[in-house]
């Protein structure tokens, strides 16, 4: 869709879902699926595997919107193997939040949430999603299950999504720092976390398919890293929301057959594209501002400038899942990922794929009320530019258009690409 | 010294070691180091704490992994101290939880003794347990939400005529005294074990009850089960509840939405920014909560004379109105401000026409300058006069919307005129006056033509940014694009609106509106909060003289020596 019939679907959408919830979700779900089914089919600018994720992504989204039985709510960082394996269907509402937006009718939602006294400075993607509640466009889980890894947000959003619905409320403690007495914590935790889905679904886990789903994760994150590997000496012209697709399906799809195939797909076009890195190569820090009509501008399918990857989509690379042992494993993808515990440890990885992926800078995005991003930009500052690569930290919002100054962030973005030819020429 | 911010710091444990742990709980008097090292949008109350650690050369501190801004905190102050340690505190309670807090005990405490050189002693840690239990006599307001800093705890205190009771997050501190000898800890069948394996022992249950203990404690907002805050508001002697937000933090505002729709009992909100505050719209917060509990403090005397005076001292207008015995309206005046509120008020006073000053029998001023008005016999906050004043005018009304120069806000009243509730904007000037001030100069037409042009709107725009800087970009962008400046007038006005109503809302106010401040005059803003309401807002012949009404309808009631809730003089 083009930005103009965009902003057209967006307030018949912000109508009927005033007006009739249940069937804004039905026409919204219908549109998601529709749009997934033509990225896949149709040529278009995309690769055939960006195509088939986008399908994945947006099949599972139609999917939050429909009514199911035992469905879960899942936060975006929560270990989702135990779920595929017991067939259960997921909800992840952060990304519900991305596509509301993405489909223009964000702000029936976040001004629902603000008029019931969401603090103004929450971050616009949970504002959004209990926006989304309270207006009837979620449907009631069975569960909710949540980690209170990465931000705040996770703790204050689901607990007040278990309570609004009055459902059964699962959270998953994860320790700051790594070492074998947070494994163990852990892995208790998510032993109890099957106990739990089971004894609220009155499903059963086999062990079997919990293997399988695990050996599933090992391979797809196996070829996610493959694709990075790929990606390090091409030019891929794409669009900025096709990091976030990778965020989502990496995370919350991960152990899913699907993803596992799309992912190989991926690879093969990849495989084809000629060995040349002509574009600036910039190395995205956080969420991307993917609506935002002149960001857009600037980086989709531009042979100019390329965004080759953003950080939520290899902070959990570093650990080698083992099917035999799915608990610790998980437990340990967790510990170990860039975005638990201190700074540092999201940063020096940064750090290290801007290296290994042949960047030309570094974009730190800021989203709005995100404070554990915002707090370590001055740190993530420093620490890039001592290792030579030219940083821009930027204030914006991924979800909320309210908070953003628009003609500021293009002239900063335009500078910064100015700088970054400068010093490659 | 070693400092500390949390509740659930291991305080004991390092007094174990002869460190005495000191909370850090003062505001700041700016973020200057913390822009530096950090960004503006951190909750204030860390980047209060790293300008205290770098303004007092803090070398040693103590967190707890409470929240986004303390990890980010830690991360940035780690750099510059002798010792600093972030303990991982565990989000929900059960034995794998209470087992890795003490597990993290553990790792604290051999942190500091390699760092430090010292060794552990019981006897210093058991000896630190000095908790007087919270002994609270009579009625009381009490304090929740965000920590207080110290300062605020004592304006409040100064605001309040009862007892105040700190009950934020950090202040519920309260840990069992631990056994007299840690073997005393100890099963008969342990006893029997070798004396070594018996101290060992001793010292691992003993840490183990301290993390059972700690967690103990009455949960914060960040915890993941806060059931048991309940007890902080079943009290019947609980008065009413001063409920404190920190800016830019997120776990107390919610707690304060699901406390406005369960409790019965009287609360009112203040953010601040753990800088020192201005006392201005501190002192009327608290001042109009206090009189909508009637607490307030009489202190007018009987006083001779024909008329009664009020004056309400604003931002940019001091505004006077005088009425007789029977309330009516026989003299007023309007003038600025300008730069002191007494000034302000002797020019006002001095262009009344029709009345002599001198048969004035008492004065009774209201608004930002009330306090400094040296020939007031009292003051009252805008708040209650603004109530007493709309009910006078119209006593249907149940809901006044004052939109002024930098504050706007929304007071619901009962049937009886008393103050229900009631919302004021918070620091930020989206929505105001002023905001429309700003935006007026931006288009290039001054204020009166802002409030007529905005009615003969063709397309309808949205201005969609809250902040007024942000909000100036776009104005801007809409002139680029030749949008009409009608239309980007009627935008503008939406927006002040639709600002408006979210203090409405959290005032719960209901129909009949009524409109007062200089906002009531423009006549676009009016329709487009009546687009909202869905009813016709009435406005008073002169919205801005509301206030001082209200303010000389106290000045009466005093003269005939009533207190304001018995005054029922509101029917004659
Ligand atoms: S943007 Fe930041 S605050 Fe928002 S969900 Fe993501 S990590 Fe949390
Ligand atoms: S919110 Fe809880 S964890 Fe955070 S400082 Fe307060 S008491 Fe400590
Ligand atoms: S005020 Fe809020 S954000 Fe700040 S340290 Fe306390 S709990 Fe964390």
């Amino acid at each position: 869709m083009n930005n103009s019939t965009v902003e057209w679907f967006g307030r018949i959408a912000t109508d009927r879902i005033s007006k009739s919830p249940a069937f804004a979700r039905h026409m919204l779900a219908d549109v998601f699926r529709g749009f997934g089914v033509v990225s896949r089919l149709k040529k278009g600018p995309d690769l055939p595997g960006r195509g088939r994720l986008m399908y994945s992504c947006n099949e599972m989204m139609a999917t939050s919107l429909l009514a199911k039985k035992d469905t879960v709510l899942v936060s975006i960082f929560t270990p989702c193997e135990v779920m595929h394996a017991m067939d259960l269907n997921l909800v992840f509402p952060e990304g519900l939040s991305c596509y509301m937006t993405a489909s223009s009718c964000e702000k029936i939602f976040l001004d629902a949430a603000e008029a019931n006294g969401v603090p103004e400075s929450y971050c616009s993607f949970h504002k959004e999603l209990i926006g989304i509640a309270q207006k009837g466009m979620l449907p009631k889980p069975a569960c909710v299950v949540n980690t209170t890894m990465v931000c705040d947000a996770n703790q204050l959003t689901f607990r007040w999504l278990a309570e609004y619905y009055g459902v059964p409320h699962f959270v998953l403690d994860v320790p700051q720092h790594y070492d074998e007495r947070s494994e163990a914590y852990l892995t208790r935790q998510l032993r109890d976390m099957t106990a739990f889905l089971e004894e609220v679904t009155g499903r059963k886990l086999e062990k079997k398919k919990l293997a399988e789903v695990m050996a599933c994760a090992r391979r797809t994150l196996e070829n996610y890293r493959t694709i990075l590997a790929l990606k390090a000496e091409r030019y891929e012209s794409l669009k900025m929301t096709a990091h976030m697709i990778d965020s989502f399906a990496f995370h919350v799809l991960l152990g899913k057959k699907e993803i596992e195939e799309d992912s190989q797909v991926l690879i093969r076009d990849l495989e084809k594209l000629p060995k040349k890195r002509q574009a600036l190569r910039v190395l995205w820090v956080h969420v991307l501002p993917y609506w935002q009509r002149s960001m857009a501008e600037i980086f989709n399918y531009n042979d100019r400038v390329e965004v080759v990857a953003c950080d939520m989509t290899f902070d959990h690379l570093d650990n080698e899942i083992d099917p035999r042992y799915p608990y610790e494993s998980m437990a340990r993808q967790i510990l170990t990922d860039a975005y638990n515990g201190p700074a540092d440890r999201r940063l020096n990885r940064a750090l290290r794929y801007a290296r290994d992926l042949n960047c030309d800078g570094i974009l730190y995005f800021c989203h709005w009320g995100c404070k554990q991003t915002q707090g370590a930009s001055v740190l993530a500052k420093q620490k890039f530019e001592k290792a030579g690569f030219p940083t821009l930290v930027i204030d914006g919002d991924a979800c909320d258009p309210r908070n953003i100054q628009d003609g500021q962030m293009v002239t900063r973005v335009g500078a910064f690409i100015e700088q970054l030819e400068a010093e490659r020429a | 010294m070693i400092g500390y911010v949390c509740k659930y710091a291991p305080v004991e444990l390092l007094a174990g070691f002869g460190q005495e742990a000191v909370p850090v709980s003062s505001e700041a008097d700016n973020f200057d180091c913390a822009q530096n090292c950090t960004h503006m949008n951190m909750c204030s109350h860390m980047k209060a704490l790293i300008e205290n650690v770098k303004g007092k050369n803090l070398r040693e501190l103590v967190l707890v992994n409470c929240c986004d801004s303390t990890r980010r905190a830690y991360d940035v102050l780690k750099r510059d101290m002798d010792f600093i340690f972030l303990m991982d505190l565990p989000h929900v309670q059960n034995a794998c939880s209470r087992q890795h807090l003490e597990d993290e005990l553990l790792r604290l405490a051999e942190a500091y003794r390699d760092y430090s050189g010292r060794s552990f002693d019981y006897q210093r840690f058991a000896d630190s347990f000095q908790f007087e239990p919270r002994h609270i006599e009579g009625k009381y307001i009490g304090v929740l939400g965000a920590r207080v800093g110290d300062q605020l705890l004592a304006q409040l205190r100064s605001l309040v005529p009862c007892q105040v009771e700190d009950f934020c997050c950090n202040a519920n501190r309260f840990l069992d005294d631990p056994p007299a000898d840690p073997k005393d800890i100890l099963t008969p069948a342990e006893k029997e074990l070798p004396l070594e394996a018996q101290d060992t022992l001793a010292l691992k249950k003993v840490l183990s009850w301290y993390a059972e203990e700690l967690m103990a404690q009455i949960p914060c907002m960040r915890m993941a089960d806060i059931q048991r805050r309940k007890v902080l508001v079943d009290d019947p002697n609980l008065l009413g509840i001063i409920y404190h937000t920190v800016k830019f933090c997120d776990f107390y505002g919610f707690e304060y939405e699901m406390l406005r729709g369960k409790t019965e009992i009287p609360m009112v909100k203040i953010e601040t920014d753990c800088t020192l505050q201005s006392m201005g719209q501190l002192s009327t917060r608290i001042g109009g909560f206090v009189e909508s509990l009637g607490m307030r403090k009489e202190k007018l005397m009987r006083k001779d004379g024909k008329y009664f005076a009020g004056i309400d001292s604003g931002s940019t207008t001091t505004n006077v109105a005088v009425i007789d015995r029977d309330g009516n309206i026989v003299d007023s005046a309007t003038v600025r401000t300008g730069a002191k509120a007494q000034k302000g008020a002797e020019k006002a006073f001095a262009q009344l026409k029709k009345v002599n000053p001198k048969d004035i029998a008492l004065v009774v001023a209201t608004g930002y300058g009330r306090q400094n008005i040296s020939f007031a016999n009292d003051d009252v906050t805008e708040i209650t006069c603004h109530a007493r004043g709309a009910y006078q005018l119209n006593p249907k009304v149940r809901t006044i919307i004052d939109i002024g120069g930098q504050d706007n806000k929304a007071i619901s009243l009962d049937e009886n005129g008393n103050v229900k509730n009631f919302a004021m904007n918070d620091k930020c000037a989206a929505g105001t006056g002023r905001f429309l001030e700003n935006m007026a100069k931006v288009l290039e037409i001054d204020l009166d033509q802002i409030s007529e042009i905005g009615l003969h709107w063709e397309e309808d725009l949205n201005i969609s940014s809250m902040c007024t800087v942000f909000a100036e970009s776009e104005v801007v962008s809409l002139i680029a694009d030749n949008k009409q400046i009608p239309d980007i007038v009627h935008g503008l006005n939406k927006s002040v609106a639709a600002k408006t109503m979210t203090l409405v809302r959290r005032a719960r106010g209901t129909g009949a509106y009524m409109m007062t401040g200089g906002g009531a005059r423009n006549r676009g803003v009016v329709g487009c909060v009546e687009d909202l309401v869905g009813e016709p807002v009435y406005v008073p012949e002169d919205p801005d003289l509301c206030g001082a009404l209200g303010a000389a309808l106290f000045a009466r009631d005093g003269a005939l020596g009533l207190g304001a809730e018995e005054a029922d003089l509101r029917e004659a």
